[in-house]
């Protein structure tokens, strides 16, 4: 069974918002939207169905390697060097950066579906890649 | 052509809040005032580029000025340059020029009307886009546009024609014909105006798993009078050429213009590679029967097809690659009607010569001259003879490269010497398909078909471009007799150039390098007479047209496209410092 972090952390994210005053609300909603770290991070079936889901949804522009290269060229983001942290990665898989022909992906994949995603890609990475937000 | 004043401010910003409203903004300094009656685009003036190909009914890009020649192209100058802002994926576009004013688009689906003199902005049209559908589409450029009786006709990425005043820009008619948010694949830009009761555009979709269709619509406010499915729906023939309901996820569709038959009342147009691209059944995917994702010839797949005006009901069709192992599709490549034949270059590499009424191949030969895939068509059988069946999971060599012997930049055909001009493509692949299931370390698209909740690129392979076996990658551009193949004389480049063609009653023709330089040659032997380095690839149009008494010639200018990449991939120390980029840039004698 797959965990379901975001549950968990929406649930802490609400106690917190309840304990804090409504400026302080806010700011914690802005910053803490989500786990500076991937909760997933090394669950080796989280990772097996964040490849399966890659292979799907992903690979069509970030390519087989996750460097990038693809059909569509050698202009998309290689994920082996991600270097956003993983709130970022969650905001941009779900908002997207249409500017940059990344599709916003908010209403097919759920977070629970980016978080094996982000296993994943953790597997892959090269030097300077950074997941763990500071 | 008549310019107008310049908009007040106050009724400007009425345009723009109108515009807006509509979901799109409309941005207008002065008045455009072109004649673009239906009789006009038929019968395209000298001075005039009035279809994608200059003329709807023959897709020779021939310009019958000859102010520049071959005694003084050599003083030809930059006279003015457009640069339309939007540079991601280049510049594909080719411009029309109608009584003065030239109508161009750019990346995704905007529309400029510019003074074909100055190239000073009249107006400006940027559609409101969904922009979920149009950063995840493999087609989100345009080729170009259409004009005609006063509007002009633009498909947008997202799947909508929009019919604009060509006065000023606001919109006529904005109508939703394919479901982009669905089906992903939209439109190209440019379609055919036909006559005042007919505009003829197919969508994009070979790469995805849809119903590809080719529309015939009412000019007048955009609705569909007729819809051709390129994968046979409501055909029991072409089912049959299917296994299963595959026929229902096979893409096809069609992405570039048609040229219009008028005398066998028929539009040409040719049809997009199957879905998914490529299959693990091999030497057995012919047979609709077996195990496959899309068994059989899957017609009308990879396909030139001639359409009835009136009904959209095939006449004839000849398949270029049945049940295409290799992307052959053949909407790349222009339809050429000379005398009472039909002419394409296929993207399989090879040129195909049709009786236009019957589709009787009349005349197939080799212009690639590394192709592997097929020892040739035989006029007697109608078969494609010892085709090449990539195994599942098999490096293979495949030549031409998926990106075309021939690509979907248009050569020219000059009427007065007979040759017909075309750049060839000589590189190959290695192409590895597949397994049943898929696997991830061959996939360069979706494992498996993915339609919901819209659909994903589906291109189960591998392919590494790689040079032809003894050479390396190049390109030529061939003078030909265009029915029997006879050439006149070629030319070789490094680097394959990628423009579309130019050739003048001046005696010249016109190519663009994909190394920056525009090149106006002898049209009777090729000797280089000038050029011209633009600082960027050429992968757009290159046309010719007459505004204030004089003639211009503008190239489409910017590195970019598929092809262009692939290109650059293969070269990367010779065009190190090519970022992608968009311009128009006009030259005339003084």
């Amino acid at each position: 069974m797959i965990l379901k972090p975001f549950r968990m952390w929406a649930t802490f994210a609400a106690l917190t918002l309840v304990l804090a005053g409504p400026t302080a609300t806010q700011a914690i909603a802005e910053d803490d939207a989500y786990p500076k770290k991937n909760p997933l991070a090394g669950n080796e079936e989280a990772i097996e169905e964040g490849a399966r889901l890659y292979f799907k949804w992903c690979v069509a522009c970030h390519g087989k390697h996750a460097d990038g290269v693809s059909r569509f060229g050698d202009y998309a983001a290689d994920l082996r060097k991600f270097w956003r942290g993983y709130p970022e990665f969650v905001r941009i898989t779900l908002n997207g950066r249409t500017d940059r022909q990344m599709p916003p992906w908010g209403g097919v994949l759920d977070e629970d579906e980016i978080s094996q995603i982000g296993a994943y890609l953790e597997t892959l990475q090269l030097e300077g890649a950074v997941w763990v937000a500071h | 052509m008549n310019l107008g004043q310049v908009i007040p401010i106050a009724r400007s910003v009425q345009v723009a809040v109108v515009a807006t409203a509509l979901g799109a903004f409309t941005a207008t300094t002065a008045f455009a005032d072109p004649e673009s009656n239906a009789s006009r685009i038929r019968n395209c003036p000298d001075s005039d580029w009035c279809h994608y190909h200059r003329t709807v009914d023959k897709g020779w890009r021939y310009s019958p000025l000859a102010q520049i020649n071959k005694s003084n192209v050599h003083e030809l100058r930059p006279a003015w340059i457009f640069q339309p802002g939007h540079q991601r994926m280049g510049n594909h576009v080719t411009p029309l020029v109608i009584d003065g004013v030239m109508f161009a688009t750019s990346n995704p689906s905007t529309v400029w009307a510019i003074d074909a003199a100055t190239g000073d902005r009249i107006w400006s049209f940027v559609p409101e886009m969904d922009q979920a559908v149009v950063s995840r589409s493999f087609f989100a450029h345009t080729r170009g546009l259409s004009v005609g009786d006063g509007r002009v006709y633009m498909g947008t990425a997202d799947g909508r024609m929009i019919a604009l005043d060509a006065h000023n820009g606001e919109v006529l008619w904005d109508v939703q014909i394919v479901d982009s948010a669905k089906e992903t694949a939209g439109f190209s830009g440019a379609g055919t105006f036909v006559s005042s009761d007919l505009f003829v555009i197919g969508q994009n979709g070979g790469e995805y798993p849809i119903e590809g269709k080719i529309f015939g619509l009412d000019p007048n406010n955009g609705d569909v009078k007729w819809t051709f499915y390129t994968t046979g729906r409501g055909d029991d023939a072409a089912l049959a050429t299917w296994g299963g309901d595959s026929w229902k996820y096979g893409g096809g569709g069609s992405w570039q213009p048609a040229t219009i038959d008028f005398a066998n009342n028929q539009a040409i147009f040719g049809t997009g590679n199957p879905n998914p691209d490529y299959d693990y059944c091999g030497d057995q995917c012919r047979d609709p029967n077996v195990d496959a994702h899309r068994p059989g010839d899957n017609l009308y797949t990879s396909s030139t097809v001639a359409l009835d005006l009136d009904t959209g009901k095939l006449n004839w069709y000849f398949q270029e690659a049945p049940s295409d192992p290799y992307d052959y599709d053949s909407s790349p490549g222009e339809f050429m009607i000379i005398d009472d034949k039909v002419v394409h270059p296929g993207k399989n590499g090879f040129m195909h010569v049709f009786d236009s009424k019957t589709g009787q191949p009349v005349n197939v030969y080799a212009a690639q001259k590394t192709q592997n895939w097929t020892t040739g068509f035989n006029l007697e059988t109608g078969e494609w003879e010892n085709m090449l069946w990539p195994k599942a999971g098999e490096k293979t060599l495949v030549c031409p490269a998926i990106d075309g012997g021939h690509s979907w930049n248009p050569g020219t055909y000059n009427p007065n010497n007979g040759l017909f001009y075309r750049t060839i493509q000589e590189w190959c692949m290695w192409l590895t398909i597949a397994p049943k299931g898929g696997a991830d370390y061959i996939t360069a698209g979706t494992e498996t078909r993915t339609t919901e909740p819209f659909a994903q690129a589906f291109m189960a392979a591998e392919w590494i471009g790689t040079a032809p076996p003894g050479d390396t990658t190049h390109g030529y551009i061939t003078a030909r007799d265009p029915v029997s193949g006879e050439i006149a004389w070629e030319k070789r480049y490094d680097i394959i150039p990628h423009s579309t063609l130019l050739s003048t009653a001046g005696g010249l023709l016109f190519n663009g390098t994909t190394d920056g330089y525009l090149e106006a040659m002898d049209a009777d032997n090729g000797g280089l007479l000038w050029s011209f380095n633009n600082g960027s690839g050429h992968h757009g149009g290159i046309i010719s047209y007459k505004a204030g008494g004089k003639q211009f010639i503008l190239a489409a200018t910017g590195h970019g496209s598929y092809v262009g990449r692939a290109v650059e991939s293969l070269n990367k120390d010779k065009m190190v410092n090519f970022q992608e980029s968009a311009a128009f840039v006009a030259y005339s004698l003084d």
